[in-house]
């Protein structure tokens, strides 16, 4: 028995091994994410008609909207459970009021540098005289998107928010 | 892998949809980021399996370089136009140029007179100034300061900075009241490098796709804004009026008559309800033949006050023949005909001036004199 169980153990290892071989970010985990930016750009058609595309971000100025979407997926065999994606928003940019999006997630923001996360309408920041105020979105400092379900073996799913460039 | 991207696809459409109410304009957004600041971003992901909590996973990060936008704001300085002299010279209608992009620029400038008929400021052009010459403002007072604002574009004027600028132009002369000169400065971006120097032109680079280059982009790399000087009068009012101090009989009294041997005030009452001050004004009365100028009536022994405005009264002696003394005041030889003026100093760099807003739009002259 002893024997035998050892050897399945070294199955097991191997196995890993290869894995990792295969895949270098399955050393991240079991739940790969995939971060992208992308920008807004208007091109003109065949027929002179202006199109609003999003491209990836290469030219941004002042001003310039951003849209960050962070893709999920996982790449074990376990369902993962309480999945929760937190994405700051970077120095020099504003969130976008309304703009994170993710299906079967509950959004949460953070207004303190990720310290503390509330819904949006109950999330509150101090003013200087020490009094409270609800924060508005050029307070949030992050954007946490709760999962709402186990992320089953295989699947992905994608979240997504908007910042403008200072 | 299909449910996800169709998923994606609801997601973006879910996001233009929310976005379309957001409308931004870079080159209304003054100022921002610098130009070549990094912007970096990644997310993290906390897990559990089988309810043991997992080690937070990081995403890739995302990066982009902030590009140079080249913008700027040329504006009239005045909210209106600048009211001239017919004939004067060196008149200043200032501007401003604020550097609205978001990295150091310098900027050339140019002046044009624009055309006979253009509307300015509701001021239709039909004169011309000439030698109009641009200096930009060297010690930020906002005031052309002769030999010291000497340079004629803007060395390295930093991102949302403003500077003003002077378009200085002689009036010609004659000229009508109301004729008007109008001009258009034309700011143009430049590269900034050499300290005192204007560097080349700014040139937009071309479309990169590498989001780590920082690209020049331009919002606007020339602005301009129009000027009107508009010749403007002063239109100077007088009004005497005398008041008797004293009589022989009545000594110094409100009843005092207008008798021989009685001492009379005249008081001269100077108004500018025009739209230029009037400067270096000189005033002569002429004494009736019945009427003895009296001398040393006023403190100090003086023989005129002089009330400008809302300035204290300041005092002249107006010796015979000529202002001997230099204080402005004299009387003719025959004494029968009284000037009166301010000498220009530096407490008075205009002289007697007669401004066009109260209470400096009003100057009051007093003299005595006896009645023979």
């Amino acid at each position: 028995m002893n024997c035998q169980a050892i050897s399945i153990a070294k199955v097991v290892l191997l196995s890993g091994l290869l894995l990792l071989a295969g895949n270098a970010l399955a050393q991240q985990g079991t739940i790969r994410l995939e971060h992208q930016a992308e920008q807004w750009e208007t091109v003109t058609d065949d027929n002179g008609a202006e199109q609003v595309q999003l491209v990836k971000v290469t030219n941004v100025v002042p001003g310039d909207k951003v849209l960050f979407t962070v893709t999920y997926t996982n790449t074990g065999d376990q369902p993962a459970e309480n999945v929760a994606i937190t994405n700051p928003v970077p120095e020099h940019m504003v969130y976008v009021d309304d703009s994170a999006a993710g299906d079967n997630t509950s959004i949460l923001f953070s207004a303190d540098g990720g310290e503390n996360f509330a819904d949006a309408s109950d999330l509150r920041v101090s003013n200087d005289d020490g009094s409270q105020r609800p924060a508005n979105a050029s307070d949030y400092t992050h954007v946490r998107w709760v999962v709402q379900s186990d992320v089953a073996p295989g699947t992905s799913g994608a979240v997504q928010f908007a910042a403008v460039v200072e | 892998m299909c449910a996800f991207k169709s998923s994606l696809k609801r997601l973006l459409a879910t996001g233009l949809v929310a976005f379309c109410g957001v409308v931004y304009s870079t080159s209304v957004l003054a100022v921002g980021t610098p130009a070549n600041t990094d912007i970096n971003n990644s997310a993290t992901v906390g897990y559990k399996v089988g309810g043991v909590p997992q080690t937070t996973v990081p995403s890739n990060t995302t990066s982009f370089v902030v590009d140079q936008v080249v913008d700027l704001t040329v504006a009239e300085a005045d909210g209106g136009d600048t009211v001239v002299g017919a004939g004067q010279l060196d008149a200043v209608a200032r501007f401003t140029v604020t550097n609205t992009g978001n990295a150091t620029q310098d900027f050339s400038l140019s002046v044009a007179d624009l055309v006979s008929g253009s509307d300015v400021f509701g001021n239709t052009d039909t004169i011309d100034a000439d030698a109009l010459t641009i200096f930009v403002d060297a010690n930020d007072n906002d005031v052309y300061d002769a030999g010291v604002d000497l340079a004629g574009f803007i060395d390295a004027l930093a991102a949302d900075d403003t500077v003003s600028v002077f378009v200085l132009g002689d009036i010609p002369s004659p000229a009508a009241a109301g004729a008007a000169a109008n001009i258009e400065l034309t700011a143009t971006a430049h590269k900034t490098g050499t300290a005192g120097v204007l560097d080349p032109p700014e040139t937009e680079t071309g479309i990169d796709d590498d989001p780590a280059t920082v690209q020049i982009v331009f919002s606007n790399n020339t602005g301009s804004d129009q000027d009107s000087y508009r010749v403007g009068l002063a239109t100077l009012g007088v009004v005497k009026a005398s008041d008797v101090i004293s009589d022989p009989v009545a000594g110094v009294s409100t009843a005092a008559l207008a008798i021989p041997g009685a001492i009379v005030e005249y008081e001269v009452t100077i108004t500018n309800t025009g739209i230029l001050e009037a400067t270096e004004v000189v005033i002569t009365d002429d004494i009736q033949t019945d009427l003895t100028f009296v001398t040393g009536a006023y403190a100090g022994a003086t023989d005129v006050e002089i009330v400008v405005g809302g300035a204290p009264a300041v005092y002249c002696i107006a010796e015979l023949t000529a202002d001997s003394n230099g204080d402005g005041c004299f009387r003719d030889a025959a004494g029968d005909s009284l000037t009166v003026s301010i000498p220009v100093s530096g407490t008075y760099p205009t002289g007697l001036t007669v401004g066009t807003t109260a209470p400096d739009n009003e100057v009051i002259i007093r003299f005595r004199v006896s009645i023979n």
